[in-house]
């Protein structure tokens, strides 16, 4: 058996080159949960998500909250499903979102009940965004931490406050600050925070869509969250679970209460601490490898980030990562890529 | 018999479950109150059980790391898991000082803060990375900046003083108008093993507790006497622990089995509640057992037979805790295997990991948390001076602020003044010792009145204890004061010396200076007393301070240059988190006159607030034209040579310059090399011994750096020798007449060169 952690991605990792993805090639058995998908999207009124992922042209309605939130938690769920044997799950985390798909894969949740979840606080954002957030880097190209970046970063949240705006960090993102803010906060960290570029993008720029998550900002959402959800049937999970602030929660001693606490409260309104999850999933369970949930692979930049972050298995810088994703014992596998997932799901 | 125990415990347990046949009780859910466990429910007894068997499972595998070269310690915690009871009852904001043991605890404790990394972190002290968080490849210990566990390398007992100050001082700071940073119902946690008991230091440390309490001052501190009954190979006597400590009427006194889970929480329970509440202290003794000998290269077998080993194995507590979890039908025996089993492969999995991280290198990093000083940001703090409101409330009202006057006191005042700024200066800053406070202020009256300007919150006596009074100060320091704990006599802190040597400076160094106890020690020093009071009086050796790494060692010989020096040290403890001691010359502090009675030249007037003396800066006293002779000197010394130049100078026709060190550790090396080089002959006037002193750090730095281009070095210092009582102390010490004659004798060779010339 091989010690393997499971990923789950957040919001943005269903883009155009995703499109189709969750209803095409999918073996027999990812019909039922496709159906329980659909079935339920139907009932609340909304497209399904067989009809959203078969349309012909990638817009602006993939990337709504309530429909990237049910194409997303889906995506992942069919992969969690997909894995081969073979592989034994230590751990479970996600990213911002993704830990609600996460609660699904540790077994807290069956499907429905997991979409529902995702569904509900994705879907609040049809009824107008809160504020917005931006993301930046502070790292370098070779991935290794920039601190006169992170000072920026700094800097700028202050600049906010002095404006009598708000901002705060969002999400800790590998080597990525996800800020958020409302719309003057917004405003001024885009004009302040100094232009970067990495890779191919030019830094900051907005999440197109995206409420501030993760900031008190989010505290009516969180009320109404634990209003609209109060029933929902909260288990104790069966593999480990990692938050986003590095509690873990173990299959025979956690509370449902204190999960459900933490995901309906902390977990919107706190910063997401994505960083310390990772970090806390390789230094306590060090599994082999990590496997990050598709659909979509855009939150591998920053898991990498993390390992070399970490020195994690002599990963140092973004070379020796790539280096060591290309050679035989890669220590990522992105269920996203084909050529990944071949390596970890089950053959159909 | 098996040498090695760890396969036949491990396995032990394995075979227990195996075993398992009898029913289950009931199929208990995780939250129901367990019947046999009053006020402990299902899901923290399962907690406590993963991490009794995560501890275990770093206790194996550093056993495995060790034989395979990876890994450098032994000790581990197997049989006082009970412990881990503590590590849930007591808050990751309660200070706490944990002994070697304290695996369990620890795992455990740190599930009260979210992203905490227990397993890895203790791997990497395992293996000496120098990415160990705790003491960066130092040390093996537990120790965490975010779980309040301060590093403890203790040489036995010696943390118990702290822990005792720590806990004095939490509570004196409702009488301080400032806050520690932790709840202000914190407690101090501090454990330690059944042998450590009868450590000297730890009976200082239950004395001070009980004198403390004797007199109604809050101590919320409990320590924890983990007893195995077993100091390495030697047995402690059956209830020795108990018949020591049970009957103290100050201290609250529970006893439990610490292999029995719900024995040891109720206990722990109960201690804790009454800490916390009550404010006073309490002693838990927990039965434990030793599992796995001593350390790995303990050969238990030498001194315990097999029918003893097995019982003791027997009483495993994870096989306990095992039986209750099973009992309650809480889990199965698969699910136990599974956990035992599924901790082992991710322990194991780390450990990889962590043994393939980088270990310390090269000098520079070992000694690097022994110097991350800030000489700037330091004399920016010495100098401060925005203080004038509370200094009017503390010192007087301006027109009695001692700067304003110009007429010149000696340094006992000086010191005075300067303790008295510096208490309204700093808020955070504590003044005591054996006799410090009220209007007599000490011996020798250096702190009279200042506990009516600052209170005798701040400004208190002690008992007569320095293992204690030092104790206090490192306790207090930990939460942010800034104690300035007075020592009487040079003489006495060599009894409570491992306070500052094992403890107080070593604490940057074994947390790689995430943790920091900074203190200004007042000492007063050296002889020269008129030939009063023998040598406890007059004690004049500094050898034991001057190798204490990180230690600033502070000599002035002026009334003004020890108040500049004193607002240095201040700063530095408080910037840099430096330890301190200030070796105040008694025989000076009255001292008026330089050369001749009545002249007044030894008094100074107050140096303003921002005159300081750079840390490590020492000065020309005398002659800087002079180009014969250098005299290089500290404290008394200084003064004996000043006149000794006058005498050289007027009747020899020998110009001196006279060196002031001012600081004896670190030594200003430019100055002496500088001040050699200008004359070519040295002179060192060290009062202190020949073997050890100062004297043979310079003698030493000139050869190293002047050697040859230097036409003479000679020494004038003290014997090695305890001082006599009376007059007969002068023929052992450094006097004027002798500086005279060492210094001709070293103006020889230019006396006989003028001879030949003549001739």
């Amino acid at each position: 058996m091989t010690r393997v952690a499971v990923v789950c991605p957040g919001r943005g990792s269903y883009g155009r080159e995703e499109l189709g993805s969750l209803t095409r090639g999918r073996p027999g058995g990812a019909q039922d949960l496709l159906q329980a998908a659909d079935t339920w999207r139907r009932k609340v009124g909304r497209e399904s998500v067989t009809d959203l992922d078969s349309r012909g042209r990638f817009s602006s309605r993939h990337l709504a909250g309530e429909n990237a939130a049910a194409l997303i938690f889906t995506g992942s769920a069919l992969d969690a499903m997909a894995l081969g044997p073979g592989l034994e799950v230590v751990a479970v985390c996600g990213n911002s979102m993704g830990w609600y798909t996460a609660l699904h894969v540790a077994g807290v949740f069956g499907f429905e009940d997991g979409l529902r979840l995702a569904d509900t606080m994705g879907g609040y954002q049809a009824d107008g965004v809160v504020g917005g957030q931006v993301i930046t880097p502070v790292v370098g190209e070779d991935w290794r931490p920039d601190p006169t970046a992170q000072e920026e970063v700094e800097t700028v949240l202050q600049e906010v406050a002095q404006a009598g705006a708000f901002a705060a960090r969002s999400i800790h993102l590998g080597g990525f600050a996800v800020l958020a803010g409302d719309d003057k906060g917004i405003r001024v960290l885009l004009k302040r925070l100094p232009r970067r570029r990495l890779g191919r993008r030019d830094y900051p720029f907005q999440l197109l869509g995206h409420s501030a998550f993760h900031t008190p900002l989010m505290e009516p959402t969180a009320r109404r969250a634990r209003k609209d959800l109060a029933d929902l049937p909260w288990r104790a999970p069966r593999a480990s679970l990692v938050d986003g602030r590095g509690r873990v929660f173990r299959p025979r001693t956690a509370d449902p209460e204190a999960l459900r606490d933490y995901t309906l409260g902390a977990q919107v309104v706190t910063t997401f601490d994505f960083t310390t999850c990772l970090r806390v999933v390789l230094r306590e369970f060090a599994p082999e490898a990590l496997i990050l949930l598709g659909p979509g692979d855009n939150l591998g930049g920053a898991v990498g980030q993390v390992l070399v972050r970490e020195g994690w298995s002599g990963l140092h810088d973004k070379q020796t990562f790539l280096d060591r994703q290309a050679s035989g014992c890669p220590i990522l596998h992105a269920m996203g890529r084909p050529e990944q997932r071949a390596r970890v799901a089950a053959r159909s | 018999m098996a040498v090695d125990r760890s396969p036949i415990v491990d396995r032990n347990l394995l075979r227990m479950v195996a075993s398992w046949e009898r029913e289950r009780e009931t199929a208990a859910e995780p939250q129901s109150v367990l019947r046999a466990c009053p006020g402990l429910d299902g899901r923290t007894l399962l907690e406590l059980f993963e991490s009794q068997i995560t501890s275990r499972h770093l206790d194996l595998i550093a056993r495995v790391l060790k034989r395979e070269g990876r890994g450098f310690y032994t000790i581990g915690s197997s049989g006082h898991e009970g412990n881990v009871v503590l590590g849930k009852l007591v808050r990751a904001t309660d200070p706490s000082f944990l002994h070697y043991r304290s695996g369990a605890l620890m795992v455990e404790r740190a599930r009260q803060v979210p992203g905490t990394t227990p397993v890895f972190d203790t791997l990497l002290s395992l293996v000496a990375s120098a990415e160990d968080p705790a003491s960066g490849g130092r040390h093996k210990v537990f120790g965490s900046r975010e779980l309040w566990v301060p590093p403890q390398t203790s040489t036995i007992a010696s943390h118990l003083p702290k822990a005792v100050g720590c806990a004095f001082a939490l509570d004196r700071a409702g009488a301080v108008d400032w806050s520690p940073p932790v709840p202000d119902d914190a407690v101090v946690l501090c454990s330690f093993g059944d042998a450590t008991v009868n450590h000297a230091t730890a009976q200082a440390a239950f004395n001070a507790m009980a004198w403390t309490v004797h007199q109604r001052l809050p101590l919320p501190l409990l320590l924890v006497c983990e007893d195995n009954a077993l100091g390495i190979s030697v047995r402690t006597p059956r209830d020795w622990v108990a018949a020591a400590l049970g009957a103290r009427r100050e201290i609250r006194y529970l006893r439990a089995d610490g292999t029995d889970l719900p024995a040891a929480w109720a206990a722990a329970r109960e201690a804790v509640e009454h800490v916390r509440r009550t404010r006073r202290p309490a002693f838990l003794h927990l039965d434990v057992v030793r599992l796995l000998g001593h350390a790995g290269s303990d050969v238990e077998v030498q001194y315990r037979d097999e029918q003893e080993l097995v019982e003791v194995e027997a009483r495993d507590p994870l096989l306990r805790t095992a039986a209750l979890v099973l009992e309650a039908g809480l889990m199965s025996p698969e699910e136990v295997h599974g956990l035992y089993e599924e901790t082992r492969a991710r322990v194991a999995a780390a450990a990889e990991e962590a043994a393939r991280r980088p270990r310390l290198r090269t000098a520079a990093e070992v000694v690097a948390p022994l110097a991350p000083y800030h000489d700037h940001t330091v004399e920016a703090e010495a100098c401060r001076n925005d203080f004038a409101a509370v200094r009017e409330r503390v010192v007087g009202p301006p027109e009695d602020w001692p700067e304003r006057s110009e007429r010149p006191r000696h340094m006992a005042v000086q010191i005075n003044r300067a303790l008295a700024d510096a208490l309204a200066k700093y808020p955070q800053m504590l003044v005591f010792g054996e006799d410090v406070a009220g209007r007599k202020g000490g011996v020798y009256h250096v702190t009279a009145d200042l506990t009516r300007k600052a209170g005798l919150g701040r400004v208190f006596n002690t008992l007569l204890d320095e293992t204690t009074i030092l104790g206090l100060a490192v306790g207090a320091a930990h939460l942010g004061f800034l104690p300035v704990p007075e020592i009487q006599y040079l003489a006495y802190i060599h009894n409570a010396l491992d306070q500052l040597r094992g403890e107080a400076c070593s604490l940057q160094f074994f947390s790689a200076g995430r943790f920091r106890n900074p203190m200004v020690v007042r000492i007063a020093s050296f002889a020269y007393q008129k030939g009063f009071g023998g040598h406890f009086h007059n004690d004049n050796s500094v050898a034991a301070l001057r190798d204490i790494p990180g230690l600033v060692i502070a000599a002035p010989a002026r009334g003004d240059d020890a108040v500049g020096m004193l607002r240095t040290c201040l700063a530095a403890a408080l910037v840099d988190g430096r330890v301190v001691a200030f070796l105040e010359p008694i025989a000076l502090y009255m001292t008026r006159d330089l050369y001749a009675e009545g002249d007044g030249l030894w008094q100074t007037v107050y140096p303003p607030l921002d005159e300081v003396v750079p840390l490590g800066r020492g000065r020309v006293a005398a002659g800087t034209e002079a180009r014969d002779l250098t005299l290089v000197s500290y404290a008394n010394g200084t003064r004996l040579c000043m006149r000794a130049a006058r005498v050289l100078e007027r009747e020899h026709g020998v110009g001196a310059r006279v060196v002031d060190l001012r600081w004896l550790a670190p030594l200003d090396e430019e100055l002496v090399l500088e001040q050699a080089r200008a004359t070519g002959r040295v002179l060192v006037v060290d009062e202190g011994r020949r073997s050890g002193g100062v004297g043979e750090a310079l003698v030493t730095l000139l050869a190293e750096h002047l050697g040859a281009g230097l036409q003479g070095v000679m020494r004038v210092c003290g014997e090695d020798t305890y001082l006599p009582l009376g007059p007969a102390a002068e023929a052992v010490l450094p006097s004027e007449a002798r500086i005279v004659a060492a210094a001709l004798s070293l103006m020889e060779d230019r006396a006989a060169q003028r001879r030949g010339l003549k001739a």
